[in-house]
């Protein structure tokens, strides 16, 4: 198992992620958003309130995690779907298992590697759990401002022997 | 009219349900996977199906060719985020009418629409 050159992962694969993230919150969302940092880390412990996990497989191996406020859960819901939530419910987990899909396909698109596929997204309510990588798997997050508060999307890397 | 919407996103088809009442339609028959749908499309009369690709069970692709299989002429529109050429071409071939790229905004959604809504 090779791990990817972090040049490579911040070169090649986090453009096309964060690319994907601002064309998705624009489009859909109708919500300008800026990066507010960038984090490295050998796991992920998520700081916001909902979570949506998807996987990447095929020609590359990764796992895309975005983890929202729930306030920007709740905006993106009233854009989404018209009515604003005021609990994490279904639609919410909903909603931001659909926005990881969105991420990791308009990622994948923009990569144009042939030979990925995008697995079924997860989603996860509450803070209180961490998220473990293999060692050979490089983690980058970013760290997103949007009006209605913040979340993050994290990438983990790796290709296949 | 009378279209059916599949998508395992319950989210997401709300969205299209929106847009297609936008749009004057008002009858929307929604189905969360490609095997769901089959059964549905097996009892019912639709004039319009709206599909994503990636679902557990059976995906928009093999949805497609299942309909098509039977002998069923009626538009299909692939919403989905598999947006790169290969795909677009496979879907086309299992017999795909249109194709919309996620993420959209409304006027691409009612654009895709207008061109087979008649209501």
């Amino acid at each position: 198992m090779s791990t990817i050159l972090e040049s490579e992962i911040q070169s090649v694969y986090l453009p096309s992620f964060i690319a994907s993230t601002k064309a998705i919150f624009k489009t859909m969302l109708g919500l300008e958003i800026t990066i507010q940092a960038f984090d490295k880390a050998d796991e992920f412990q998520p700081g916001h309130d909902v979570t949506g996990i998807i996987g990447l497989a095929g020609s590359i191996e990764g796992t895309i995690v975005v983890s929202l406020e729930k306030e920007v859960a709740f905006a993106a819901a009233e854009t989404f779907i018209g009515e604003r939530p005021t609990t994490i419910n279904g639609d919410i987990l909903d909603l931001v298992g659909e926005l990881a899909n969105m991420i990791g396909g308009g990622a994948k698109d923009r990569l144009n590697i042939p030979g990925v596929i995008l697995g079924l997204p997860t989603t996860v309510s509450g803070k209180d759990y961490k998220i473990s990588f293999k060692p050979d798997v490089e983690i980058e997050t970013v760290q997103f401002k949007s009006p209605s508060g913040s979340f993050t999307v994290q990438i983990a890397m790796r290709q296949p022997a | 009219m009378k279209v059916l919407v599949v998508d395992d996103s319950g989210v997401m088809r709300k969205v299209i349900v929106r847009a297609l009442n936008a749009v004057g339609v008002k009858e929307c028959v929604e189905a969360a996977n490609g095997l769901e749908a089959l059964r549905i499309f097996q009892t019912d009369r639709f004039d319009l199906i709206l599909t994503d690709w990636n679902m557990p069970e059976k995906n928009g692709l093999e949805l497609v060719q299942d309909i098509r299989a039977m002998g069923a002429t009626l538009p299909i529109i692939m919403v989905t985020t598999e947006a790169q050429k290969g795909q677009v071409v496979a879907a086309i071939q299992a017999g795909v009418s249109d194709y919309l790229t996620k993420p959209f905004d409304n006027d691409a959604l009612r654009a895709k629409l207008d061109k087979f809504v008649a209501v």
